[in-house]
């Protein structure tokens, strides 16, 4: 299944927004694939990414993180790639009937002991050498208890004690865990899945900086030689079905602040076969690279042919944002004014209509309003103005501003 | 919305055979593991023994028969490597048959990576990276 890069248009930097992006109603689930676990947020506040792409090469003039502005020292930090592998392991559980370890007279030399384990269909006898008598002993395994030997390593867990012994002492710990008798045989095969992202093999194996580099972030750039060592032998793995490579999902909030050469790198990191479904986040339509004056054609050359705009906010989801937002500022709104307001965020925009909560709010509790209503938001409408009005406020005194004779540098919003 | 009980007749059979023949497999599994266990049992009796070269009683079906005991040791092997075996290739199957069961019963089927196991040198190559 090929992964395509979905833009939606919402207000990102409302904090709203984000959990209603990720939340579990949200309309992207719908075009998302199961692996929902693995998500990548890349939010532009504050820029604190390293560049390191998981897969893909870098264009070369990427090698180099130079921040041109505050928002733009790219960062694809991580691109979600998850590794699953499964571990097979044989190992013994069932309930000890019996542990019986012989000390030599002397004190000194080498103990034997027999240890006797049961499931509820079988029961036999293991003959213990000195490490595993040392192990039992270290766990403090009793008769009674349910124990797993992992039989490659040795390694002894207890799970717990069995019930039937459950009556054996009145008092004992409050963290004695009761367990049934394991049934079936007893020496059983267990299948465990591990996962473990790309990156972390990355940064473990490039070692620039150690283990600790995986969780303080700071890994810089990974050595091509690595990567392409790495890739080898998870492409030999993928081979021969030991491990599968699940792309996540990588979302970027605030897409519209990176620059040209972000996008550059993320139109070519989407070429690979293993790249992330990505999920780009702006409230601009069309708007400029950043580092590229002139140009005005941002987000559409990914935005075309490759995926898939979704615009988040019609009057439905408009109105249910407003009023997570008067829940949030613990605001009483009406009906009426509820329907004004969304009127109001889908005319001028979202985030306007959810700065005026807060104003009306103020305006309803100074007339001694319990609820906000329809003539507190008329009030605030009236007091603030919203972007077209400013601009076109801005258009019709243009005169009465300084620097006012400066000709066809009018005044431009992004 | 009445069936034709000849149908759901056909049908309940065709799920209790289903099940039956993956209940069997799991019980088989066991039971090979019971003999797994006691041959493992008798492997370690006869290594401890003080006397190797005299004979030992071996009970066939019921029947003791007296048979030297470096023949029995390495009677006991060959039977212990084909219940290895065996049992390996009953678990293979019994993941099919309770995927078969599911399928009949209109069950999802159960989901995995469908993922083949590591083996044991490159899980500890894995482990040691890892941990660093």
């Amino acid at each position: 299944s090929r992964s395509f890069p979905l833009i939606c248009s919402l207000p990102t930097t409302f904090c709203v927004s984000r959990s209603s992006v990720l939340g579990s109603n949200s309309p992207i689930l719908r075009f998302l694939p199961k692996f929902w676990g693995s998500i990548s947020i890349l939010d532009q506040h504050p820029p604190n990414f390293t560049l390191h792409p998981n897969f893909g090469v870098l264009p070369p003039h990427l090698n180099v993180p130079t921040p041109k502005f505050w928002g733009s020292p790219l960062i694809f930090g991580v691109f979600p790639l998850f590794l699953p592998y499964r571990e097979e392991t044989e190992i013994i559980e069932g309930e000890v009937v019996e542990i019986q370890i012989d000390r030599p007279a002397t004190g000194t030399g080498t103990k034997v002991g027999k240890l006797t384990l049961k499931t509820t269909e079988m029961e036999t006898i293991y003959d213990l050498g000195a490490k595993m008598i040392e192990a039992l002993s270290k766990e403090k395994v009793q008769a009674g208890d349910v124990i797993t030997i992992d039989k490659a390593t040795g390694k002894i867990s207890k799970l717990g004690r069995s019930f039937t012994r459950a009556r054996d002492y009145d008092a004992m710990g409050a963290q004695t865990k009761f367990v049934q008798c394991p049934d079936g045989e007893l020496q059983k095969r267990r299948e465990v899945v591990h996962t473990v992202s790309l990156h972390e093999i990355d940064v473990i194996n490039s070692r620039t900086q150690g283990f600790l580099a995986l969780f303080s972030g700071d890994t810089g750039e990974i050595k091509p030689e690595v990567r392409e060592q790495i890739n080898a032998k998870v492409a030999e793995w993928r081979e021969e079905g030991k491990a599968e490579v699940i792309p996540g999902v990588l979302f970027i909030d605030e897409v519209h602040m990176l620059d040209i050469e972000s996008f550059s790198f993320l139109n070519r990191a989407l070429e690979s076969d293993m790249a992330p479904v990505l999920i780009m986040a702006t409230n601009r339509g069309i708007t400029r690279y950043l580092s590229t004056p002139g140009q005005n054609h941002s987000l559409t050359h990914l935005g075309t042919p490759k995926s898939v705009v979704v615009t988040l906010f019609g009057e439905k989801e408009t109105q249910k944002v407003l009023r997570i937002g008067c829940e949030e500022e613990d605001v009483e709104m009406t009906e009426d004014a509820y329907a004004v307001l969304t009127r109001i965020g889908l005319e001028t925009s979202l985030r306007y209509a959810i700065q005026l909560i807060t104003a009306a709010s103020l305006v309803a509790r100074k007339r001694k309003g319990a609820e906000v209503g329809v003539e507190d938001i008329k009030r605030v409408y009236s007091l603030f103005l919203d972007e077209s009005r400013s601009t076109q406020y801005m258009r019709e005194y243009q005169e009465a501003f300084l620097f006012n004779e400066l000709q066809g540098e009018s005044m431009e919003t992004p | 919305m009445a069936r034709d009980p000849a149908f759901v007749l056909r049908y309940l059979a065709e799920v209790e055979e289903l099940a039956k023949d993956m209940l069997a497999a799991r019980q088989q599994i066991v039971d090979l593991d019971v003999k797994r266990n006691r041959n493992r049992e008798a492997l370690r009796a006869l290594q401890k023994d003080p006397e190797p070269d005299e004979k030992a009683m071996v009970c066939f079906g019921g029947m003791f028969i007296e048979l030297p005991k470096a023949k029995t040791r390495e009677m006991l092997r060959q039977d212990q490597e084909e219940l290895d075996e065996e049992i390996n290739n009953l678990r293979k199957e019994l993941r099919v048959k309770v995927n078969r069961l599911y399928e009949a019963q209109g069950k999802p089927e159960l989901k995995g990576f469908n993922l083949n196991p590591m083996s044991a040198e490159e899980m500890k190559l894995i482990n040691r990276i890892l941990e660093g």
